[in-house]
C-alpha cells in the first residue's frame, strides 16, 4: 500500500508542478529561421506544414488538397489541411502555446486569418514575421490599387500576413421571386414593410452579421471620416444614430419578427434555398455562383449590391510565432500568391475567390488566362460590384456589436 | 493462501491510476479555469486575482436570459425523458426479465445517431420550410411560400428541449433496464401480489424506490449533458441570446484575447449552473421521497383505473410521436445525402445523385480508420483499467474505488469546456500536445466513466463461488479469471466495449484539443464540414457515424447472447 500512495503522490506532485509552471507564463519569441526565400525553400524540403483553415466548404477543401499536391511535387514538403469550424480555435491553440512557454514546437504552421483574429494575434505577439519580405510573388501585388492587401480592417499588417484573396460583401436574391432587389437601405426598408419576414441577417457578432450592420452604417452616413479612426466614445451616439434609427424601423419586419436570427451566413443561405427568406448575403462575390454550381441555391439566384459601394477587405495567411515548420509555411504562402495558384482559385468552377494580384504586373500569358476565366452565372462584374468601402476601425465594430446586443440580442 | 493465489490484480495501481488520470486531469483543468476566471493569466497581462471578469460577465444583458433558457430547455428535456423512460421500461419489461427485442433494437438505433445529425434532421422536419410543412402544403396548398411561424419555437428553447428528449430517452431506457436486472422486480411483485397489490401499484411502491438509486447517476449525467450541450443548441437552440454553453464558447472564440477572462468566468458560471441544477434535482428527489413516504405504506393496493387507462394512452402517444419524429429526422438525412436539390415545397428530392457520397467517401478513408483505431484503443485501455479496478476492489476488499468512485464520473458531470482549456496547456507543458497519446488520454476521460458505469454492477454481482469451485479444482487464479469469470461476464463486457466505442466516435472537442487538429477523425471532419451548413454532407456523415456505432451495438448484441460454451 505504501508504495501505491507514494506513487500517487509523485504523479500528483508532478502534475501540480506542471500547472505551477503554467502561471509563470514566460513570453516567448522564436528566432527568425528563414532569412530569405532561397533559405526557406532549401529548409522546407521534407518539412510537414499544418495549414489551419476553415473547413466548411468542400470546394475550398478540394482547392487546398490541390495546393498540397502541388507543393509536394514542387518543393518536396507535405501540407496537411487542419479543418477548423472556427478560426478562433487555432488562435486559442497558439495562445495556449504561449502560455506554456512554447518557442518553436507549435502545432500550427500556417493560419487562414483576417480582421479581428489578426489584430488580436498581432497585438499579443503571436505571429512570426514580417513574412512579406520573404515572398517573391508579392511583386505581383499592388497596394496602391488594392490598399486592403497591407491593411487589415484599417490595422497595418506590417508584413505579418500574406494576402490570399479579396472579399466583398454582396447580397443575393432569388430573381424568380424578387425581380427588383432593393439597392439602397431605404429600398430595403420598403421591401421588408411590403413583405414582412422575408429578410434577415446572421446574428451579430457573427462575422457577416456584424459586417451588414457596418454596411448599413456606412451606406446611411454622409460623413464616413470618423470611422477610419479609433472610436472616441463621445462620438459614438451621434455618429451611429442613423444606424439605430434604421434598425428600429427595420427589425419588427424581419424574419421571425427579429426575435430570432440565423446563426451564420451559411444558415442564412440555407434559408434562401428553403424559400424562407428572399435575400441572403456573403463575404465573397462568387459565393452565389459557387452555391448554384453545388446545388445549394436555385439557378435563378443573382447578386446585387447597394448603390455607393459595399464593404470589402482581404483575407490572408499568417505564420504563428511558435510554428515548427516556418520555412515550409513561407514557401506555401508564396505558392498561394503565385499567378498559377491564384488563377485556379479565381476559377468559379474551382472556388471563385477573387485574386489579390494586380493584372498590370503579371506576365502577358497570365493576364490572358485571368481574362479568359469564365464568370459565374450569378457573379457581378467588377463594374457591377461598384466601389469597395473600407472597413471601419475595429473599435467601432466592437461598440456596434455591443449596442446591437443590448437592443436586439437578448 | 487463497488470497495470495487470487491476487493477480491486488498489487496493481489501477484504481490510483484511474482516479489520478481522470479526476486529476479535470481538477487541474478546473484550477486553471478558476485562476483565469478570477483574472490571473500572466501571458495575457492578468497579474493579480480580481473580480473584474465576473463584473463584466454579470453586466452583460444576455447572461441572465441565457441562463434561464438553458435551464428551461435542459431540465424540461431531461424531466420528460426521465418520466417517459421509466414509464416505457415498466410497460415493456415489468418483470425485469428481458426487454422485448424490438424496443431494445429501436432504442439502440436512436442511440447510434450522432447528436448533431439528429438535431439537423429534426430541424429539417420541423422547420417552416421543412417536411411537416411540406406535407401540409401538399394537402391544403395554402402556403406557396413557407410561413413565418414555427411548430416548435427555437427562441423559447422548446425545439432544443424536444431534441434532448428524443435523444436521451433511449439512453435512460437502457440505464433503467440495467437497473431492473439487478432489482429483479419479479420477487417483489410476487410478494406484493400475495398481499393483494395490483401490479402497477406494486411497481410504484416496491420496485421504483429500489430502482431509482441505481439510475440516479445516469439521470444526473443526462441533466448535466443537457445543460452543457453545444452542437444541438447551435442547430435548434435560441439565438438572442443563445444558451449559456454556446455563449461561453463564443466568448472563448472572441478574437479579442482579453475576453478570455470573461470566457473563463462564464465557464465557471456554467459549472455553477450545472452544479446548482444537480443540487436542486437532488433536493427535489428528497422532497418527493419525503412526501411520498406515507403513501408507500398507506395500504392502498390499486391505482385509480383512469390513471392506468389514460396513462397508457398518453405514453403510447408520446412514444409514438417520438419514434415518428426520429424516423422522419433520420429519413430526411438519408434522403438529403442522396439529394442534389430538394427545395420547398417538394416532398422528395427533385434531383437525386451520388455526388455527395462519392465525394465524401474518397476523403473519408483516413479519418474513418483513425476513428476506428482510436475507439478500439481507448475502449481497450478503458476496459483493462476498469476490470483491474474492479478486481482490485474485490480481492483487497478495499474502498479505494468505492470511495473514489464518484470522482471517476467527474468527466460526465463537469461541462467539457470548463476543463479542456486547462488540459490543453498541461499537455503542452509535458510535451504531449498533438500526439496520439494525448488524444487517447482525452478520449479515456470520457470513455472510461461510461465503460466503468456499464461494467461495475454486473462485476460486483458476480457470484464468487464460481471462482471458489474453479480454485478447488486446481485451477490457478489466472485460469479462473480467464476461463470462468471473463466468459460468464461476456455480456456486460461486450456492452461496455460497444458503449466505449460509441462514446469515442462522438468526441469532437477533446480530439481537437488533444491532437491540435492534426489527428482528424470522422467527428472532427463532420463538425468542420457542418460549419458550411450543407445538409447533404451532414447526411452522409451522420449516416456513416450511425452505421458505425450501430455496427458496434449489433456486434455487442450478438456477443452478449448467451451461448452454450461448455459441452460434454
Amino acid at each position: 500500500m505504501a508504495r501505491q500512495w507514494t506513487r500517487r503522490e509523485a504523479v500528483g506532485a508532478g502534475l501540480m508542478l506542471g500547472l505551477g509552471a503554467t502561471f509563470l507564463g514566460k513570453p516567448a519569441r522564436a528566432d527568425a529561421p528563414p532569412k530569405d526565400y532561397e533559405a526557406a525553400a532549401a529548409a522546407a524540403r521534407g518539412q510537414v506544414v499544418y495549414f489551419n483553415a476553415w473547413g466548411g466548404d468542400q470546394r475550398i477543401n478540394d482547392y487546398i488538397s490541390w495546393v498540397a499536391e502541388e507543393v509536394s511535387t514542387r518543393f518536396g514538403l507535405t501540407l496537411h489541411h487542419v479543418k477548423l469550424s472556427d478560426t478562433a480555435e487555432a488562435v486559442s491553440r497558439v495562445l495556449a502555446g504561449k502560455i506554456a512557454g512554447q518557442v518553436d514546437e507549435g502545432g500550427i504552421d500556417l493560419i487562414w486569418i483576417n480582421g479581428e483574429n489578426f489584430a488580436a494575434m498581432k497585438k499579443q505577439d503571436l505571429l512570426f514575421g514580417p513574412i512579406i519580405p520573404l515572398l517573391p510573388n508579392m511583386k505581383f501585388v499592388d497596394p496602391k490599387t488594392k490598399p486592403t492587401v497591407l491593411s487589415d480592417f484599417t490595422i497595418p499588417t506590417d508584413g505579418y500576413e500574406s494576402p490570399w484573396g479579396m472579399a466583398q460583401l454582396v447580397f443575393f436574391h432569388d430573381s424568380a421571386r424578387l425581380s427588383q432587389p432593393p439597392r439602397t437601405p431605404a429600398a430595403l426598408l420598403d421591401f421588408v414593410r411590403a413583405s414582412p419576414g422575408r429578410f434577415t441577417f446572421p446574428a451579430p457578432p457573427d462575422f457577416v452579421g456584424s459586417t451588414v450592420l457596418k454596411q448599413f452604417l456606412l451606406s446611411l452616413s454622409a460623413d464616413r471620416k470618423p470611422f477610419d479612426r479609433p472610436l472616441v466614445t463621445a462620438q459614438f451616439d451621434s455618429a451611429t444614430a442613423p444606424l439605430w434609427d434604421y434598425l428600429a424601423a427595420l427589425t419588427p419586419h424581419l424574419w421571425r419578427s427579429g426575435k430570432s436570427y440565423p446563426a451564420s451566413s451559411t444558415a442564412l443561405r440555407q434559408l434562401l434555398n428553403d424559400g424562407e427568406v428572399d435575400i441572403s448575403m456573403a463575404f465573397n462575390p462568387g459565393d452565389a455562383s459557387s452555391a448554384i454550381a453545388q446545388g445549394l441555391l436555385p439557378e435563378t439566384v443573382r447578386s446585387f449590391v447597394f448603390d455607393g459601394g459595399m464593404i470589402g477587405n482581404t483575407h490572408f495567411v499568417a505564420v504563428p510565432f511558435n510554428a515548427k515548420a516556418k520555412a515550409g509555411a513561407v514557401v506555401v504562402a508564396d505558392f498561394l500568391l503565385s499567378p498559377e495558384a491564384q488563377l485556379r482559385k479565381e476559377d468559379p468552377n474551382v472556388w471563385g475567390d477573387p485574386t489579390v494580384l494586380e493584372m498590370a504586373l503579371l506576365p502577358q500569358d497570365s493576364q490572358a488566362a485571368f481574362a479568359e476565366l469564365p464568370r459565374g452565372i450569378a457573379t457581378l462584374s467588377p463594374q457591377g460590384l461598384g466601389p469597395i468601402l473600407l472597413e471601419p476601425h475595429p473599435s467601432w465594430m466592437v461598440a456596434i456589436e455591443a449596442r446591437w446586443t443590448q437592443f436586439y440580442g437578448h | 493462501m487463497i488470497r495470495r493465489r487470487t491476487d493477480i490484480f491486488a498489487g496493481s495501481l489501477a484504481p490510483v491510476l484511474a482516479i489520478t488520470l481522470l479526476a486529476g486531469s479535470i481538477v487541474l483543468g478546473l484550477i486553471f479555469l478558476l485562476a483565469v476566471g478570477f483574472g490571473y493569466l500572466p501571458a495575457l497581462g492578468g497579474q493579480a486575482l480580481s473580480l473584474e471578469p465576473f463584473r463584466i460577465l454579470l453586466a452583460d444583458e444576455r447572461v441572465l436570459s441565457s441562463c434561464a433558457k438553458t435551464v428551461f430547455a435542459g431540465t424540461s428535456g431531461t424531466l420528460a425523458a426521465v418520466i417517459t423512460a421509466f414509464a416505457l421500461a415498466i410497460k415493456l419489461n415489468p418483470t425485469g426479465a428481458a426487454p422485448s427485442g424490438w424496443a431494445q433494437r429501436l432504442a439502440l438505433a436512436i442511440l447510434a445517431v450522432p447528436h448533431a445529425a439528429l438535431a439537423l434532421g429534426l430541424a429539417f422536419v420541423i422547420a417552416p420550410s421543412g417536411w411537416m410543412m411540406r406535407g401540409l402544403q401538399a394537402l391544403f396548398a395554402a402556403w406557396p411560400l413557407p410561413p413565418d411561424w414555427q411548430f416548435f419555437p427555437a427562441e423559447s428553447g422548446i425545439a432544443l428541449a424536444l431534441v434532448l428528449f428524443l435523444k436521451e430517452v433511449p439512453f435512460l431506457f437502457f440505464a433503467i433496464l440495467m437497473g431492473l436486472h439487478q432489482v429483479r422486480p419479479e420477487r417483489h411483485l410476487l410478494a406484493a401480489r400475495a398481499l393483494g397489490y395490483a401490479d402497477g401499484m406494486a411497481w410504484a411502491k416496491l420496485v421504483l424506490p429500489r430502482l431509482y438509486p441505481l439510475v440516479r447517476f445516469p439521470i444526473l449525467a443526462v441533466l448535466a449533458y443537457s445543460l452543457s450541450v453545444v452542437d444541438m443548441s447551435l442547430i435548434l437552440g435560441p439565438t438572442t441570446p443563445p444558451t449559456l454553453p454556446v455563449l461561453v464558447l463564443k466568448w472563448f472564440n472572441e478574437p479579442d484575447l482579453g475576453q478570455r477572462f470573461t470566457a473563463a468566468a462564464a465557464a465557471l458560471l456554467q459549472f455553477g449552473l450545472v452544479g446548482g441544477a444537480i443540487l436542486i434535482w437532488w433536493l427535489c428527489e428528497r422532497g418527493v421521497a419525503a412526501l411520498l413516504r406515507p403513501w408507500l405504506s398507506n395500504g392502498i393496493r390499486h391505482m385509480a383505473p383512469w390513471l392506468a387507462y389514460y396513462g397508457r394512452g398518453v405514453l403510447a402517444a408520446i412514444v409514438g410521436m417520438a419514434v415518428v419524429l426520429v424516423a422522419l429526422a433520420v429519413g430526411a438525412l438519408l434522403l438529403w445525402s442522396f439529394a442534389n436539390t430538394w427545395r420547398y415545397p417538394a416532398l422528395l428530392p427533385e434531383i437525386f445523385d451520388l455526388a455527395t457520397w462519392r465525394h465524401s467517401l474518397g476523403s473519408l478513408y483516413a479519418p474513418l480508420l483513425t476513428s476506428l483505431l482510436l475507439a478500439l484503443c481507448a475502449t481497450f485501455v478503458a476496459l483493462l483499467l476498469a476490470v483491474a479496478c474492479l478486481e482490485h476492489e474485490r480481492v483487497l476488499r478495499t474502498d479505494v474505488i468505492r470511495a473514489g468512485e464518484r470522482w471517476l464520473y467527474l468527466p460526465l458531470l463537469v461541462p467539457e469546456i470548463c476543463f479542456l482549456l486547462g488540459l490543453q496547456v498541461l499537455l503542452l507543458l509535458i510535451g504531449l500536445n498533438g500526439t496520439w497519446v494525448a488524444v487517447l488520454w482525452m478520449h479515456l476521460l470520457f470513455v472510461f466513466p461510461y465503460v466503468f458505469l456499464t461494467l461495475k454492477e454486473p462485476w460486483r454481482a458476480f457470484d464468487s463461488r464460481y471462482g471458489m469451485v474453479g480454485l478447488s479444482l486446481g485451477q490457478t487464479a489466472w485460469q479462473v479469471f480467464r476461463r470462468i469469470k471473463l466468459p460468464m461476464l461476456r455480456a456486460p463486457l461486450s456492452w461496455a466495449a460497444a458503449v466505449g466505442c460509441s462514446v469515442s466516435l462522438s468526441l469532437y472537442l477533446p480530439t481537437m484539443q488533444g491532437g491540435e487538429g492534426r489527428i482528424s477523425t470522422l467527428a472532427t471532419e463532420a463538425v468542420a464540414l457542418s460549419s458550411g451548413g450543407d445538409r447533404r454532407v451532414m447526411g452522409v456523415f451522420g449516416l456513416i457515424q450511425t452505421l458505425l456505432v450501430g455496427a458496434f451495438f449489433l456486434l455487442a448484441l450478438r456477443l452478449a447472447r448467451p451461448r452454450r460454451w461448455r459441452r460434454g
